[in-house]
């Protein structure tokens, strides 16, 4: 399972940064939240292989049978905050939109020279 | 009450006292003064009945606070701590006196400025009597920050409240400098307090000296020491009691404290000691008594004159270190000046039975007794007439007040210029004669500039002296006439004038006994000058006992006498003095260059290191900025690869599971990949929108094959919201399709190379290869598995509380954890549990209770993250809410709106969702 998370996460960090290198705000965004995804299955990829594991749920099994629960309490984190970081992501973008009317980063990059 | 309780009361009586004044109304003034007063009188009161009980030399048992960061409740109401606290809040109580004059009737001057006050005064009691170094610190950083707060009391003059942050950032950053000296000497001595450290004594090695140096440099910041003096002057944009009490009697003084209460530690352990106090002092004293003689506001000559008479305490410092030194160049014990003491200096001397300590508490006592009245009069002479010396010609002729006034003030220049009667002819004996023994003890060539900065000192100080008297009392001329024609006669409207905006101390005059307190304050004070000066055996008696280190006593007299080299240096200053005083020459006003040292400084930090610096790193284009990301996580990588080779071998253990065994895994990450590969290819926004969530919806199901329901569940009400909220923000941006794509071979070549690498860095992270440093913890944890110490400890921790196994493993749960971890019932199950290979004796103790680990670990174990996950949250809120209502859409969008008319929603409901976006209504 790791080195097949692994290879996702290869895949996924490769898209999210074509996207990010794009032209238009839109894209790149949209990018940013996709590498999201990529970095947490990274972590959670450190908690080694589950399979034939439980989850961190104790319930008198011994220590080895459950997952580790650290890379889990981290990524719970990271979502949430990832999710406040899109919201005020796509506000800005919102606004960029409305003062600029363009989201092209070679015309804004032009308004700004101006 | 223990004494470090009653202390501490002490303490933060004023604190206390300034609060509660801000709930009595603005127009009840009497109560509120007389609750201002309160405060240094119960500080007063509680430190004498402390001195009372428990004498000057006891240490109260220190109370531990936070122990991780070496804070702690130490005080240590030494004989310099507690003449110091004695010292600010007796001053303090005249300050709250004269404020009221000062401010006159004004009831929202008063009410804002005693809470303020008052917190200073806390401040700097709480420095003078803590033991701790962290305890120290924090008072002392309240200081600063109390002394912006005065410096800018004139929040709409730009002037004053550039001098504030002038003041605060340079006081501030010698404070760093501090900090890193202070925890470098606890750190590299183990001790945290000065009385610890006096008690263990220090090795004069590079660290020593390091720490030496940089918490001299928090000294020479506070303490206004040339080049950092600028502030202090700058520092009279604040209003006069201010000055009186912070800027000359005070705070400034700080930094001369904190290098007294270093001086038994370090003073000749560190051979740089002298080396570098004594050039420091030398110059700010001569410097700053040059630039007071060439000013005409009466603030800026006694500003420059404190920082003269500053420099002058450090310089002493330095001086009385080398003596030591030089008189132990051959004898033994001079390594460890604190070593043999039990009360630092004084216990020292008294064992070596050596003359060469210092007089230092006369001499802080001696400056404030002159100083603070300096200040006190100039407020009131610039309250009812000017500040400008050219302004005040004959200023004694014109009425009763006016005289009262000149003469007060001259009483104190009088001490200023150290002629005899005063007690500071004695301070400056003192000086001289360590100048003098200095240069006895080694004929050192070195001393001759010192001669001549000592009497180039007292020349000017007595030339600033004659100038001040023969312009106050010079007989009226035409001019002063007309001035007082203008004017008018006494304290009615005389400040009318002006010309200098800041050269006024006008505030609304008023009638009655308030009027006399501009001056009775600095009378009460300046008596003591003459008492002491004139009456033989009334300092001793008054002040003798809070000076720690009393042995150029038995060389000096009260009265000068003609039979010590020092006096022909008194001698020459007067002399000197008065004829440069009396002369044409250095009449012309002159500014200190260094005045433009911290503007600056600003202008250079935040007009060109800091666009620069901005300009180098964020170029603005994406494209620089993963190319820099991607290079930064090569080259880290290729730095790890040459600690550990094997990172680029294909780990052992790493094989791909054959489909048949996994079946549902690869079915997933297949969806994912899909969906990731379409995310670039897919040009349409909702089917992009879709694709997203799709990605996101099938993450949900991967967190689900890694076992962890918690980020399931997480993620999968995430993806709801965030998929209404995309669709929603949809419709308010453009579907323009993206012109020719640019540079794509480039992009695709980047995008592999990230791709791989962190494809490479995740599966090398995660397989086979174990931190092979032993990273235990105290409990025996092994910290390259964290995740078993949470494990471990979810529920309950080992410790050494001794229960009944049915006690802690009732119910089903608690069955689970005892059979987990083997407590209680030993070798009954689990022989992997690793808990059951130490003793097996039961030994618990509360863990986080949980039987949820990932919960315990967010609520409990990293309940702080928890918090700022929280607050980065609300923030996020915070700032769509305030974006969205403070950049609306554009004049011709709206007009075309066909739901313009919907109003916004309460701002008090959440703006974290989309709701403030939807009432926008859609886009044409």
């Amino acid at each position: 399972m790791t080195v097949l998370t692994a290879i996702l996460v290869g895949l996924i960090f490769a898209c999210s940064a074509y996207m990010m290198l794009g032209r238009e705000l839109k894209g790149v965004c949209m990018g940013v939240f996709l590498l999201g995804h990529g970095a947490n299955l990274a972590i959670l990829a450190s908690s080694r292989s589950p399979v034939g594991l439980i989850p961190p749920v104790l319930d008198g099994s011994a220590l080895s049978r459950y997952v580790d629960p650290l890379p889990q309490a981290l990524i719970l984190t990271a979502i949430v905050i990832g999710f406040a970081v899109q919201a005020f992501l796509l506000t800005l973008l919102v606004l960029t939109w409305r003062r600029q009317e363009t989201l092209e980063l070679s015309e804004l990059a032009e308004e700004q020279s101006h | 009450m223990a004494p470090v309780w009653l202390l501490t009361t002490a303490i933060f009586a004023p604190l206390v006292c300034g609060l509660v004044s801000l709930i009595v109304p603005r127009r009840i003034i009497g109560l509120r003064v007389a609750i201002a007063l309160a405060g240094p009188m119960v500080a007063i009161w509680l430190i004498g009945s402390h001195i009372a009980t428990h004498g000057t030399g006891s240490i109260p048992p220190a109370v531990e606070w936070m122990p991780t960061v070496k804070l702690e409740l130490a005080l240590n109401p030494d004989k310099l701590g507690l003449f110091f606290a004695l010292l600010v809040a007796c001053i303090g109580l005249l300050i709250v006196l004269y404020a009221r004059a000062y401010f006159g009737p004004d009831r929202d001057s008063l009410y804002r400025f005693y809470p303020t006050l008052l917190l200073f005064m806390t401040a700097m009691l709480g420095v003078a009597l803590s033991d701790n170094f962290m305890l120290m610190l924090l008072f002392w950083e309240m200081t600063s920050i109390s002394s912006f707060l005065l410096i800018g009391w004139e929040r709409d003059d730009p002037a004053a409240v550039k001098k504030a942050m002038q003041a605060f950032v340079t006081t501030a950053m010698g404070g760093l400098a501090m900090m890193g000296g202070l925890i470098l000497l606890g750190a590299h001595t183990g001790q945290w307090t000065y009385s610890g450290l006096l008690e263990q004594g220090v090795h004069g090695d590079g660290l020593t000296t390091t720490a030496f140096v940089l918490i001299f440099i928090g000294a020479m910041a506070k303490s206004a020491q040339f080049p950092l003096h600028f502030w202090l002057p700058g520092a009279m944009a604040a209003p006069t009691p201010v000055s009186a009490y912070l800027h000359s009697a005070t705070m400034v003084k700080a930094g001369v404290y904190l290098t007294g209460r270093l001086w038994p530690i370090l003073a000749a352990a560190v051979p740089l000691w002298p080396k570098l106090i004594i050039p420091i002092g030398a110059i700010t004293m001569v410097y700053g008594a040059y630039i007071a003689l060439r000013k005409e506001d009466l603030k800026q000559i006694f500003a420059y004159t404190t920082v003269s008479q500053l420099g002058l305490l450090i310089c002493m410092y330095g001086l009385s270190a080398y003596n030591f030194v030089a008189h132990h160049a051959t004898g033994s014990g001079a390594e460890h000046i604190g070593a043999h003491g039990e009360h630092g200096a004084e216990g020292l001397a008294a064992a070596l039975g050596q003359p060469n300590l210092i007089w230092d508490v006369t001499q802080i006592l001696n400056h404030a007794f002159y100083k603070a009245p300096l200040f006190i009069l100039a407020g009131a002479i610039g309250h009812v007439a000017s500040r400008q010396l050219p302004e005040l010609r004959g200023f004694f002729w014109r009425d009763r007040t006016s005289r009262i006034m000149t003469t007060v003030l001259l009483a104190a220049a009088f001490a200023l210029a150290a002629f005899p009667g005063t007690l500071s002819f004695t301070a400056k004996e003192f000086f001289f004669y360590q100048i003098y023994h200095g240069y006895e003890a080694t004929h050192s060539a070195w001393f001759w500039p010192l001669f001549a900065a000592g009497i180039a000192t007292g020349m000017f100080n007595v030339a600033i002296f004659t100038r001040l008297f023969t312009t106050l009392t010079a007989r009226p001329e035409i001019h002063t006439h007309v001035h007082e024609a203008a004017h008018g006669h006494g304290n009615g409207n005389g400040h009318a004038h002006t010309g200098h905006a800041h050269a006024h101390d006008g505030h609304s005059h008023e009638t009655g006994l308030w009027p006399a307190f501009l001056w009775i304050p600095g009378a009460v004070i300046v008596a003591f000058q003459f008492i002491c000066g004139l009456v033989p055996g009334a300092y001793e008696l008054l002040f003798g006992w809070l000076e720690p280190s009393k042995y150029y006593f038995e060389h000096f007299p009260m009265i000068p006498s003609f039979s010590t080299p020092p006096v022909y240096m008194s001698l020459a200053c007067v002399v000197l003095g008065m004829g440069l005083g009396l002369s044409p020459v250095l009449r012309k006003i002159y500014a200190d260059p260094f005045d433009h040292l911290y503007p600056g400084f600003y202008t250079g930090v935040t007009k060109k290191l800091g666009p620069w610096a901005f300009g180098l790193v964020q170029r603005g284009h994406a494209g620089f900025y993963v190319g820099a990301v991607t290079l930064g996580i090569f080259a880290l990588f290729a730095w790890a690869v040459s600690f550990h080779p094997e990172l680029i071998r294909w780990p052992t253990g790493a094989v791909l599971e054959p489909v048949g065994d996994l079946l549902p895994g690869y079915l997933i990450v297949t969806i994912v990949a899909v969906a990731t590969v379409l995310m670039p290819i897919v040009k349409d926004r909702a089917a992009r929108v879709l694709v997203l969530g799709t990605a996101g919806f099938s993450v949900t199901a991967v967190y689900y094959l890694y076992q962890a329901p918690d980020l399931a569940l997480t993620q999968i009400s995430i993806e709801i919201v965030s998929l209404i909220l995309f669709l929603l923000v949809l419709s308010l941006l453009p579907d323009r399709k993206v012109g020719k794509p640019i540079y794509v071979p480039i992009r695709l070549l980047i995008a592999a190379a990230i791709g791989i690498a962190s494809f490479w860095l995740t599966l090398t992270s995660s397989v086979g290869h174990q931190p092979t440093m032993p990273y235990t913890t105290r409990e025996g944890v092994n910290l390259a598995n964290l995740g078993e110490y949470f494990l471990r400890n979810s529920y309950h921790s080992q410790d050494t509380l001794e229960v009944e196994p049915e006690q802690v493993y009732g119910g089903v749960v608690d069955r689970g954890v005892a059979h987990r971890t083997g407590y209680g019932t030993p070798g009954s199950s689990h022989e992997d549990a690793p808990e059951t290979r130490g003793d097996p004796s039961v030994t618990l103790h509360k863990g986080g209770g949980g039987a949820n680990v990932v919960n315990v670990i967010l609520v409990d174990f990293r309940g702080f993250d928890t918090m700022g996950e929280i607050t980065v949250l609300g923030l996020a809120a915070m700032g769509v809410w305030t974006l969205l209502r403070r950049h609306p859409r554009k004049g011709n969008h709206q007009a075309s709106q066909p739901n313009k008319s919907v109003e916004r929603n309460d701002p008090s409901e959440d703006p974290e969702d989309d709701r403030e976006l939807v009432t926008e209504g859609s886009p044409t």
